[in-house]
Parts: structure tokens; sequence; C-alpha cells
């Protein structure tokens, strides 16, 4: 087979797998009804609808609120992280390093949960607070405090950009404010930060952008009051009307994609223009630590103060719930104590089934989904042509649509194309989703791994007769070989922890941990849910720890 | 074996001019050696030669076999030309070992276990390698590698080796070792060869003529 052929294989495919949900997306939300109701005609009812509905505006104007807040809670913060951790001398690095990260790898309803049990009106904490004030301090279910933990839990994001910039700044221009009489906090604000701007400019946009995909946290912590976000408005969309409103949830997902589209693009501009801020810096850095002195242990205990707000408070809080038979005031801890939750997981064979589908779209899907990525990244590796602009911009539409709405995007693919059909109840459809809303990450992994692949080797093998094809099987492939296996085991965290992208394909055979705590949640099995969220945190734990022990980077 | 010919060859790489219509012939059974500073295009002369550039004018060819002619509109890939070429960096694939780098030109070739067994012993004597041949590139001194790297593009016998900068990568007395014995290597093997480099003393002491 020659190259051309295989690239235009790949690329087709690519391209289809790409452009089919999305087309069909658009071309629903023109429709007056759902695209298999055969009363329907092209017009502009739905949109008409959906932007008459009060509730609708309501959601709108609420996710720029919760993105732009979480976007100015988690920007400082994860700057100022950044700069603790890799340029001062705050102890423990090295191990904190890991545990940073965690937020980024725990499915973000698993962490929802684990603050409703934690600090709801009747959590844990929240007892222990009545007990010695007299009342409970805060209020889990209003905006401000989702605003706040959507930012807390979005620090490492900021952290990870803001890491890799300071990385490449020299630690003179540290030390002269210092002498000039700055304090470190003053030295981060006024010299250190502002030298790598486009990185947190860049970190901004994507954490606002992932605003706008946020789905497990106001689902959980904004229904008791009525918070509707544009996600979970789609969500509820389905229940509202009762019929089903294909054409309503169409305007909504188009709605949601004119948003993030443009922030991806943007995204996309921010970061080289960031990347080449960091290169402009030659090598031979001096990188000595900023010494902090007497604010060493206040800047580690800012940095275990935010890591047990955002991890143990929620992590813990689901473990002890899952463990016992109920809680409330009053009641004793070695009272309460059972295993049965655990007991009850496997007398419900959907759950089963969604436990083994979850570490098989893991395992296997993950292997699948990385031989996939790596087919499309050899197909423009080396590739001198126009074409392989196009096939960035390819990778970069599946961003825009946040795991619910690609997810429903791919339920109605499986619906409209008739020989598709049959393969909708399996997990083939749950690998196909996940493998298309994560293209651009896997592709990033994988594309940054060929990249350290030496050109002359390629070439030694190209004078010495082998073609295109025989070179990527004969020499690029095992030079790879090491990166691909960590982009499968970060696949594997991913995939696992994915939740929302399987809600809308939810049904028997095609249970993931993910979708199935979402619609537990709903029916109020908190027993059951925190049971199953604390085995989604283990498999992850596992991954993570595997990762780490064979050191392998946790970020692209 | 027939005459390289190297006839007004032009190329660019993004913006720059890198080669201005360039001429050169090399025999059969002669050594040519290109010698010029840093960034006068040699590199980029060798690597067009090779395939692995693509000039807008000019031809390449080995007597009636064209290689590349920008005005016929010709061009053979890298892999069909079937010359052998040895990288500065020696580009040894660091996941095979030395007899599997130097055997996979032959086996590209579909010539059969047993005959690439021969003839890659056979030549990894010649170069004084016999006894490493289960060894990763990693575990050879730099003066073995390039070695290893001459090996695997004289193995499957082609009618031209382009040596780009081979020994620049070695140390002072090691490179006057090697220069004595890729001279005799390429002699005794009656080979034709374009031999990069910016040492005038290189230059002299390998090539037959020097352009």
């Amino acid at each position: 087979m020659p190259i051309a052929v295989y690239r235009l294989l790949v690329l087709g495919l690519t391209a289809l797998a790409v452009a089919a949900p999305l087309s069909l997306v658009i071309y629903q939300s023109f429709l007056t009804a759902p695209f298999f109701d055969s009363s329907a005609k092209f017009g502009l009812l739905a949109y008409s609808f959906v932007f008459a509905d009060p509730d609708f505006w309501q959601a709108f104007w609420t996710t720029i609120a919760i993105a732009g807040g979480m976007a100015a809670v988690a920007v400082p913060l994860g700057a100022l992280l950044a700069f603790l951790m890799v340029r001062t001398d705050v102890p423990g690095r090295e191990y904190l390093e890991p545990l940073i990260l965690i937020p980024i790898f725990v499915s973000a309803v698993v962490i929802a949960f684990g603050y409703v049990v934690a600090i709801g009106p009747v959590g844990i904490f929240s007892t222990l607070a009545k007990d010695i004030l007299g009342f409970v301090p805060w209020n889990l279910y209003s905006l401000l405090a989702l605003i706040l933990i959507a930012g807390l839990t979005h620090v490492p994001h900021v952290y990870l950009y803001s890491a890799a910039a300071l990385r490449g700044l020299s630690s003179d221009l540290e030390e002269a404010a210092r002498v000039s009489g700055a304090n470190p906090f003053r030295v981060a604000v006024n010299v250190s930060l502002p030298m790598i701007l486009p990185a947190i400019l860049f970190a901004g946009v994507l954490v606002f952008f992932l605003g706008f995909e946020l789905f497990g946290l106001p689902l959980v912590l904004g229904d008791p009051q009525d918070v509707l976000v544009l996600s979970t408005y789609l969500y509820k969309l389905t229940n509202k009307l009762g019929v089903p409103s294909y054409q309503l949830m169409a305007v909504v997902v188009v709605v949601i994609i004119a948003v993030t589209a443009p922030l991806v693009f943007m995204q996309r501009l921010l970061l080289r223009q960031a990347q080449r801020y960091v290169s402009m810096r030659g090598k031979g850095l001096k990188t000595q630590p900023l010494r902090l002195h007497g604010w060493r242990w206040f800047a580690f205990g800012a940095i275990v103060f935010w890591l047990f707000v955002t991890v143990v408070v929620p992590l813990f809080g689901i473990t002890l719930r899952s463990f016992v038979v109920t809680w409330g005031e009053g009641v004793k801890l070695l009272d309460v104590l059972t295993l049965d939750h655990y007991r009850e997981l496997t007398e419900y064979p959907n759950v089963i089934r969604g436990i083994i589908n979850t570490l098989g779209i893991g395992v296997i899907g993950g292997a699948v989904a990385v031989a996939c990525y790596t087919a499309i990244a050899l197909a423009v590796h080396r590739w001198n042509s126009g074409w392989t602009r196009l096939v960035d911009y390819l990778v970069m539409v599946p961003r825009a649509m946040p795991g619910l709405v690609a997810g429903l995007a791919l339920l109605w693919v499986f619906l409209f194309v008739p020989f598709l059909s049959p393969l909708k109840s399996t997990m083939v459809s749950i690998w196909l989703a996940y493998t298309i809303v994560w293209l651009a990450y896997g592709m990033r992994l994988v594309s940054g791994t060929l990249l350290q692949v030496a050109p002359e080797l390629e070439e030694a093998a190209r004078t010495a007769g082998a073609n295109d094809l025989r070179v990527k099987r004969d020499v690029t492939v095992p030079l790879i070989k090491y990166g691909m296996l960590a982009s499968w085991l970060l696949v594997f965290l991913i995939f696992v922890r994915e939740y929302s992208t399987g809600i809308y394909l939810l049904g028997p055979g095609t249970e993931v941990i993910g979708s199935l705590l979402v619609s537990l949640w709903g029916t109020g099995a908190i027993d059951l849910v925190s049971a199953l969220s604390v085995v989604n945190v283990v498999m992850i734990g596992v991954g993570l720890a595997v990762a780490v022990r064979l050191g392998v980077r946790l970020h692209g | 074996m027939a005459e390289l010919t190297v006839k007004d060859v032009a190329l660019r790489l993004g913006d720059n001019e890198i080669l201005k219509g360039v001429s050169v012939a090399v025999p059969a059974g002669e050594v040519v050696a290109l010698l010029g500073p840093s960034g006068s295009g040699k590199t980029t002369l060798l690597r067009a030669i090779a395939g692995l550039e693509t000039p807008y004018r000019g031809s390449i060819g080995i007597g009636d076999h064209v290689f590349f002619d920008a005005g016929r509109d010709v061009e053979l890939p890298a892999e069909e030309r079937g010359l052998g070429l040895v990288f500065q960096s020696y580009a040894l694939w660091p996941h095979r070992t030395v007899f599997e780098n130097v055997a996979y030109g032959l086996k590209l070739r579909g010539v059969s276990t047993t005959e690439i067994k021969a003839r890659v012993e056979k030549t990894l004597a010649q170069i004084g390698l016999a006894h490493l041949a289960a060894r990763y590139p990693h575990q050879l001194s730099g003066g073995q590698q390039q070695r290893v790297a001459i090996a695997r593009a004289l193995v499957y016998e082609p009618p031209v080796i382009l040596l780009d900068e081979p020994l620049s990568n070695l140390d002072a007395k090691l490179r006057e070792e090697a220069r004595a014995w890729l001279r005799t290597l390429i002699v005794t093997l009656g080979l034709s060869a374009i031999h990069v480099t910016h040492d005038q003393v290189e230059a002299m002491a390998i090539a037959d003529r020097i352009v």
C-alpha cells in the first residue's frame, strides 16, 4: 500500500468521525422535529423556542458567571502555586507534585459527591462544625460555593502551564528583586509571574473554557437550589417536555459549540505565543530556588491547606460515607460502620457490568484509542504538505464539544445511520465517543513522542531502501514504543475517569462507572454511589501509582 | 559502473537559496571530496543526491539511470536510488543490534536469511567489528559506531556511497586512524564515494579529487 493511500484512508476516516456528529447536530437544530420524525421540516422554530425560554438565558448567564468566577479563583492560585513549587525552596516539593495533580485525574462527579457528603447540610464535617460551633459556617448549596469549588479544583490546570513556563525563567531576575528589598510574595507578583504572562493568559482562557464543559459539579451541587448551567439545562431538557425534543437539544448544543469553538481557537493561538515566549530564552539557565526563610512553612501550610480542601475533604468524605450505614447529627462512627454497600454493589448486574466495562474501556479501549491516535499522527508525521494544517484543525474540532454533547451527538449518529444502529448498545459506541472526545489530547501525547525521533534515523532507513510505510513500521513505531505505553496509561486514566460522555449512551451493555454514578445519583442511591465512587477512585489511584512508578510525565 | 552526474542543481530551503546551480561528476571507482566551510550547502547537496531534499532545477543520475530531472519531472524516492549514505550523527537505530542495523538493507532487498548472515558477517569482519554483532549501538564507542554506520551503507553494495562528515564526531587521534582506514577500505572495495568535509587535510588524505 503506498503512503498516499494510507494517508487518504486515515484522514478520511478521521474527518468522517469528527464531522459526522457535528453536522448531524447542526442539521437537527434546523429541523422542527426530531430527525426520525417524518413530520420534521426545515425551520428556525427550535431556535425561537429555546431563545424564548427564560430558563435558557438564566443558564447561559450562570454558565458565564461560573466560568469567569472559577477562572478568577484558579488563575491567581494556580500561578502562585507554580511559583512556590518551581521557584522556591518550599519543603517536600517532590512529594507534593503528584498530589497537586490529583484533582485533574479524579472524576468531577466523585469530587462533587464527596463535597455533598463531607460539607453538605448534614455532611461529616458540617455535623462536626455544628457540634463545636453550634452552627454550620458554610452553605454548600450556593452559587458562591459552586464557583469556589470549581475554581479550587481547576488550580492544577493553571499550575501545569505556569510551572512549565516558570521552569524556563532565569533566576537572577528574581534575585535582583530580592536584593532590592522585595519579599518572596512581591517577587512572584512583580517579577516572575509577569514574565510568564502569556502562559497564565492561556491557562485563564483554558479554565474559562473548561467552565463551559462543567457538568458534574453543577449537576450535583447546583440542583438542590435550581441553579442550571448550559450543560445541566441540556441534560434536563429531555425530562422537561416529556417527549424527545432533539431539535431543542441540538440548538443548545449549537449554542455551546458557538461559544467553545472560538475559545479553542484562541487557546491555540495563545499556546503558540506562550511557547514562543519560553523558547526565546536560551540554554544554561541558572535556576537557584528562591529561599523563603520564614515564609517556607507558611507557604507549605498554604499548599497543604489547599490540598486538604480540594482533595482530602471530598475523597475522605466519600470514602467514609461508603463504609457507614447512615450519617447525621449525633451518630457515633463505631455504631454505623459497615461493608454492606460494597456487598450491595455485587447484587446489581448492571453495576458489575459497569465496573468490568470501565476496566475494559480503560485497558483495551485505551490501547485501541492510542493505536488510532498513533495511526493519525503517523499519517501526518514528516509530511511536507498543507494538508497537515487541515488535520491540526480537524483534531481540534471535538475539543469544542464537551463530553455530554459529544455523547449525545454520537447517539444520534448511531440512530441516524441504519447500519450502525446495532452497535449502539455495545461498548463500541462508548469507545468511539471517548476516542473522539479525547482526540486532541491523545494526538498531543503521541505527537509529542514522535517529535523526539531524530529525522536521520528515518532518513537512514529511506536510503537503505525502505519506503515510507516500511520506515514507519520498522523505525518510527519501534522508537516511540515507550511513549505509546505512557500515552496508553494516561488515556487509561482519562477513560476510567470519564463520566459525561457516556450519559446519553447509557443502556444495558454500555454501562460505565461514570455514567452509572450520574444516573444512580438521580435515584438517590447514595450508599451505592459512594461505594462505586470509591471503586472508581481506587482504579484511578492504581493507574496513577503505576504511572508515577514508571516515571511517566503526568501531563502531555 | 557508470558515472554519477549532478548537473546544475539548485535548491531552496524555505527562503534560503542553498544551492545555486551545482555540477559534479564522480566517475566509477573514484573518491571525490566536497570541501567547503560549514553552511556552504555540502550536506544539502549530498541529501539531494540521496533523495532526501528536492531541488527545483537540474538533474541527478548514474549513467543512464535518472534519479532526478526537474525538466522532465522525474523524481525517484530515496529508497529506490539504492545509494549508501553515512550520516554525520551515524543515525544508528537504537532499537536494533549492530547485526540488525547492518542487515536491514539486505532484508529490504529480500535476501535470504542465510545469505544475509553471511554477507553481514563478511562486512562486519571487513570493518573489524565481527565480535560486536550482538551489541546495541549505545554499547559501542564513537569510533565503533562510525564503522557500523559505514558497514550499514556498504553491505548492499551501492554504486556510490555518500559520506557526510563521517569523521567529525571522532577525537583528533582517532580521526587520523579512521581516515587511513576509510581510504583503504574504499580503495580495496573499488567503490565510488562522495565525501563531505570541512577539513582540508581530511579531504586530501581520502579523496582522489577535491571539489
